[in-house]
Protein backbone atom coordinates (compact mmCIF):
# COMPACT_ATOMS: atom_id res chain seq x y z
CA UNK A 1 0.00 0.00 0.00
CA UNK A 2 2.73 2.48 -1.00
CA UNK A 3 0.79 4.75 -2.46
CA UNK A 4 -2.32 5.06 0.00
CA UNK A 5 -2.26 8.77 0.97
CA UNK A 6 -5.05 9.86 3.54
CA UNK A 7 -6.27 13.73 3.63
CA UNK A 8 -8.52 15.37 5.76
CA UNK A 9 -9.93 18.61 6.36
CA UNK A 10 -11.18 20.79 8.91
CA UNK A 11 -12.76 23.95 9.61
CA UNK A 12 -10.92 25.81 11.99
CA UNK A 13 -10.58 29.51 13.14
CA UNK A 14 -8.80 31.11 10.44
CA UNK A 15 -9.26 28.83 7.35
CA UNK A 16 -9.00 25.33 6.66
CA UNK A 17 -6.84 23.03 8.37
CA UNK A 18 -5.56 20.07 5.83
CA UNK A 19 -3.75 17.23 7.23
CA UNK A 20 -1.88 14.62 4.85
CA UNK A 21 -1.19 10.96 6.32
CA UNK A 22 1.43 9.16 3.53
CA UNK A 23 2.28 5.61 3.26
CA UNK A 24 5.78 5.59 2.34
CA UNK A 25 8.88 3.55 3.96
CA UNK A 26 10.97 6.91 4.02
CA UNK A 27 14.11 4.67 4.20
CA UNK A 28 17.28 6.70 4.44
CA UNK A 29 20.42 6.27 2.78
CA UNK A 30 22.92 4.63 5.06
CA UNK A 31 26.42 3.07 5.48
CA UNK A 32 26.85 -0.36 5.07
CA UNK A 33 29.44 -0.88 7.69
CA UNK A 34 30.49 -4.67 6.44
CA UNK A 35 30.63 -2.92 2.93
CA UNK A 36 31.99 0.88 3.62
CA UNK A 37 29.60 2.11 0.65
CA UNK A 38 26.22 4.18 0.95
CA UNK A 39 23.50 1.93 0.02
CA UNK A 40 20.88 4.97 -1.26
CA UNK A 41 17.85 5.41 0.17
CA UNK A 42 13.93 4.94 -0.55
CA UNK A 43 12.38 8.36 0.55
CA UNK A 44 9.71 11.07 -0.67
CA UNK A 45 11.79 14.07 -2.78
CA UNK A 46 8.97 16.00 -3.67
CA UNK A 47 5.42 16.26 -2.11
CA UNK A 48 3.00 19.14 -4.05
CA UNK A 49 -0.52 20.36 -2.99
CA UNK A 50 -2.48 22.01 -5.66
CA UNK A 51 -5.36 23.89 -4.52
CA UNK A 52 -8.30 23.24 -7.51
CA UNK A 53 -5.43 22.80 -9.65
CA UNK A 54 -3.08 25.72 -9.11
CA UNK A 55 0.01 24.10 -6.66
CA UNK A 56 0.18 25.79 -3.51
CA UNK A 57 2.39 24.06 -1.69
CA UNK A 58 5.74 22.64 -2.66
CA UNK A 59 7.85 20.58 -0.30
CA UNK A 60 11.43 19.13 -0.43
CA UNK A 61 12.33 16.53 1.60
CA UNK A 62 14.97 14.47 3.10
CA UNK A 63 14.91 11.27 4.43
CA UNK A 64 14.56 13.49 7.89
CA UNK A 65 11.36 13.28 7.42
CA UNK A 66 9.89 10.61 9.42
CA UNK A 67 8.17 6.94 7.92
CA UNK A 68 4.59 7.42 6.92
CA UNK A 69 5.24 11.25 6.29
CA UNK A 70 2.62 13.43 8.39
CA UNK A 71 1.89 16.92 6.80
CA UNK A 72 -0.38 19.87 8.11
CA UNK A 73 -1.01 23.02 6.47
CA UNK A 74 -3.87 25.70 6.49
CA UNK A 75 -5.88 27.28 3.66
CA UNK A 76 -6.61 30.86 4.36
CA UNK A 77 -10.14 30.53 2.09
CA UNK A 78 -11.37 27.45 1.27
CA UNK A 79 -14.88 27.05 0.00
CA UNK A 80 -17.22 23.81 0.03
CA UNK A 81 -16.36 21.88 -3.13
CA UNK A 82 -12.79 23.06 -3.28
CA UNK A 83 -10.34 20.12 -4.38
CA UNK A 84 -6.89 19.89 -2.53
CA UNK A 85 -5.07 16.97 -4.31
CA UNK A 86 -1.64 15.68 -2.98
CA UNK A 87 1.24 14.31 -5.42
CA UNK A 88 4.71 12.80 -4.08
CA UNK A 89 7.34 11.32 -5.96
CA UNK A 90 9.98 9.24 -4.27
CA UNK A 91 13.80 8.51 -4.93
CA UNK A 92 12.98 5.63 -6.87
CA UNK A 93 10.65 7.58 -9.39
CA UNK A 94 7.49 6.33 -7.72
CA UNK A 95 4.94 8.61 -7.45
CA UNK A 96 1.49 8.45 -6.38
CA UNK A 97 -1.66 11.25 -5.93
CA UNK A 98 -4.70 11.33 -3.87
CA UNK A 99 -7.22 14.45 -3.58
CA UNK A 100 -9.96 15.65 -1.29
CA UNK A 101 -12.42 17.79 -1.63
CA UNK A 102 -13.40 20.62 1.12
CA UNK A 103 -17.04 19.66 2.57
CA UNK B 1 36.44 16.61 2.97
CA UNK B 2 38.88 14.70 0.48
CA UNK B 3 37.60 12.30 -2.14
CA UNK B 4 40.66 10.09 -3.98
CA UNK B 5 40.44 9.46 -7.55
CA UNK B 6 40.02 5.74 -6.86
CA UNK B 7 36.89 6.52 -4.45
CA UNK B 8 35.53 8.70 -6.74
CA UNK B 9 35.51 5.48 -8.76
CA UNK B 10 34.20 3.31 -7.07
CA UNK B 11 31.12 5.36 -5.61
CA UNK B 12 30.65 6.17 -9.53
CA UNK B 13 30.08 2.96 -10.55
CA UNK B 14 27.87 1.75 -7.75
CA UNK B 15 25.80 4.26 -7.97
CA UNK B 16 26.56 6.71 -4.88
CA UNK B 17 29.12 8.94 -4.49
CA UNK B 18 31.22 7.78 -1.79
CA UNK B 19 31.58 9.49 1.53
CA UNK B 20 29.25 12.58 0.05
CA UNK B 21 27.43 11.61 3.04
CA UNK B 22 23.57 10.38 3.90
CA UNK B 23 21.73 11.50 0.66
CA UNK B 24 24.73 10.24 -1.66
CA UNK B 25 22.21 8.03 -3.48
CA UNK B 26 19.96 10.12 -3.96
CA UNK B 27 22.67 11.83 -6.66
CA UNK B 28 20.91 10.60 -10.08
CA UNK B 29 20.45 12.46 -12.83
CA UNK B 30 16.49 12.02 -12.66
CA UNK B 31 16.16 14.33 -10.19
CA UNK B 32 17.38 16.87 -12.75
CA UNK B 33 14.01 17.96 -13.11
CA UNK B 34 13.16 18.82 -9.31
CA UNK B 35 12.69 22.66 -8.73
CA UNK B 36 15.22 22.72 -6.09
CA UNK B 37 18.76 20.46 -7.24
CA UNK B 38 18.85 17.68 -5.01
CA UNK B 39 22.82 18.72 -4.66
CA UNK B 40 22.02 21.28 -2.26
CA UNK B 41 20.33 18.38 -0.44
CA UNK B 42 23.98 17.09 0.05
CA UNK B 43 25.84 20.06 1.11
CA UNK B 44 27.86 19.13 4.02
CA UNK B 45 27.35 21.77 6.87
CA UNK B 46 24.32 22.91 7.46
CA UNK B 47 25.58 26.74 6.54
CA UNK B 48 26.53 25.34 3.01
CA UNK B 49 23.20 23.63 2.73
CA UNK B 50 21.04 26.33 3.96
CA UNK B 51 22.98 28.85 1.36
CA UNK B 52 22.65 26.38 -1.12
CA UNK B 53 18.55 26.09 -0.36
CA UNK B 54 17.80 29.73 0.50
CA UNK B 55 20.82 31.65 -1.13
CA UNK B 56 21.94 33.11 1.74
CA UNK B 57 23.40 31.63 5.37
CA UNK B 58 22.45 34.66 7.05
CA UNK B 59 19.53 34.54 9.22
CA UNK B 60 18.18 36.99 11.90
CA UNK B 61 16.23 35.41 15.22
CA UNK B 62 12.64 36.57 15.57
CA UNK B 63 9.87 36.96 17.73
CA UNK B 64 7.13 36.48 15.12
CA UNK B 65 8.78 32.63 14.23
CA UNK B 66 7.47 30.43 16.58
CA UNK B 67 8.79 27.03 16.35
CA UNK B 68 6.99 24.00 18.36
CA UNK B 69 9.16 21.61 18.90
CA UNK B 70 9.50 19.39 22.52
CA UNK B 71 12.89 20.31 24.32
CA UNK B 72 13.56 16.65 25.03
CA UNK B 73 12.49 13.44 22.97
CA UNK B 74 12.93 9.85 23.90
CA UNK B 75 13.35 9.04 20.27
CA UNK B 76 14.40 10.37 17.63
CA UNK B 77 12.87 8.45 15.12
CA UNK B 78 9.59 10.53 15.08
CA UNK B 79 9.52 14.01 16.48
CA UNK B 80 6.53 16.17 15.96
CA UNK B 81 7.35 19.60 14.91
CA UNK B 82 5.02 22.55 13.79
CA UNK B 83 6.45 26.15 12.53
CA UNK B 84 4.26 29.55 12.75
CA UNK B 85 4.47 32.95 12.04
CA UNK B 86 2.50 36.28 11.91
CA UNK B 87 5.32 37.52 9.11
CA UNK B 88 3.52 38.87 6.22
CA UNK B 89 4.73 37.49 2.35
CA UNK B 90 5.99 34.28 3.55
CA UNK B 91 7.75 32.30 0.80
CA UNK B 92 9.01 29.64 2.05
CA UNK B 93 9.71 27.64 5.29
CA UNK B 94 12.69 25.82 5.99
CA UNK B 95 13.30 22.97 8.84
CA UNK B 96 17.05 22.76 9.55
CA UNK B 97 18.07 20.26 12.15
CA UNK B 98 21.98 20.76 12.71
CA UNK B 99 23.28 17.04 13.92
CA UNK B 100 21.73 15.17 10.80
CA UNK B 101 23.74 13.86 8.53
CA UNK B 102 21.49 15.96 5.72
CA UNK B 103 20.82 19.30 7.67
CA UNK B 104 17.65 20.40 5.51
CA UNK B 105 15.16 18.22 7.07
CA UNK B 106 12.10 20.23 4.33
CA UNK B 107 12.31 23.07 2.37
CA UNK B 108 7.99 24.09 1.38
CA UNK B 109 7.42 26.73 -0.99
CA UNK B 110 4.18 28.25 -0.16
CA UNK B 111 1.44 30.01 -1.79
CA UNK B 112 0.13 33.57 -0.32
CA UNK B 113 -3.60 30.99 0.16
CA UNK B 114 -1.94 28.99 2.45
CA UNK B 115 -1.76 30.17 6.13
CA UNK B 116 1.95 30.36 6.91
CA UNK B 117 1.61 27.36 9.11
CA UNK B 118 3.24 23.84 8.62
CA UNK B 119 3.10 20.41 11.14
CA UNK B 120 5.13 17.73 10.54
CA UNK B 121 7.17 15.27 11.80
CA UNK B 122 10.61 14.35 11.62
CA UNK B 123 13.87 12.62 12.54
CA UNK B 124 16.78 13.64 14.43
CA UNK B 125 19.83 11.83 14.47
CA UNK B 126 21.18 13.46 17.79
CA UNK B 127 20.73 16.24 20.00
CA UNK B 128 20.97 19.39 18.81
CA UNK B 129 19.49 22.90 17.40
CA UNK B 130 16.64 22.63 15.62
CA UNK B 131 15.95 25.26 12.64
CA UNK B 132 12.82 26.67 11.69
CA UNK B 133 13.79 29.36 8.55
CA UNK B 134 11.41 31.60 7.29
CA UNK B 135 11.43 33.62 3.61
CA UNK B 136 9.59 36.52 4.34
CA UNK B 137 10.23 40.02 2.66
CA UNK B 138 13.38 38.92 0.96
CA UNK B 139 14.93 37.94 4.38
CA UNK B 140 15.42 35.20 6.36
CA UNK B 141 14.12 34.95 9.70
CA UNK B 142 14.65 32.38 12.07
CA UNK B 143 13.50 30.45 15.66
CA UNK B 144 15.94 27.88 16.67
CA UNK B 145 15.08 25.53 19.65
CA UNK B 146 17.67 22.49 21.53
CA UNK B 147 16.29 19.03 20.94
CA UNK B 148 17.94 16.37 23.26
CA UNK B 149 17.38 12.94 21.63
CA UNK B 150 17.36 9.76 24.07
CA UNK B 151 18.25 7.35 20.99
CA UNK B 152 18.39 8.93 17.26
CA UNK B 153 16.52 8.49 14.28
CA UNK B 154 18.79 7.81 11.14
CA UNK B 155 20.12 4.43 11.84
CA UNK B 156 23.15 5.29 13.78
CA UNK B 157 24.95 2.35 13.81
CA UNK B 158 27.97 3.88 15.88
CA UNK B 159 26.06 4.46 18.89
CA UNK B 160 27.18 3.30 22.15
CA UNK B 161 25.71 -0.06 22.29
CA UNK B 162 25.87 -0.14 26.42
CA UNK B 163 22.83 2.10 26.35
Amino acid sequence: MIDNIRIKTAKVEDGVLVRALINHPMTPPRKDLKLGMMIPGHFIEEVSVQLNGKTVLTGDWSAGVTRDPYLAFKIRQARPGDVIRLTWTDSAGNTASSQATIG
Amino acid sequence: MSISRRTFVQGAVTGAVASAGWTAGALTPRDARAALPRQTFLAGSPADAIRAVLGTDQSTTSAAVELDVTGMAEMGDLVPLSVRTTLPDVASITIVADQNPNPIVAHYRIDPQLAPYLSTRVRLAKSGDVHALVMAGGAVHRATKYVEIGIGGCGDAERDATQ
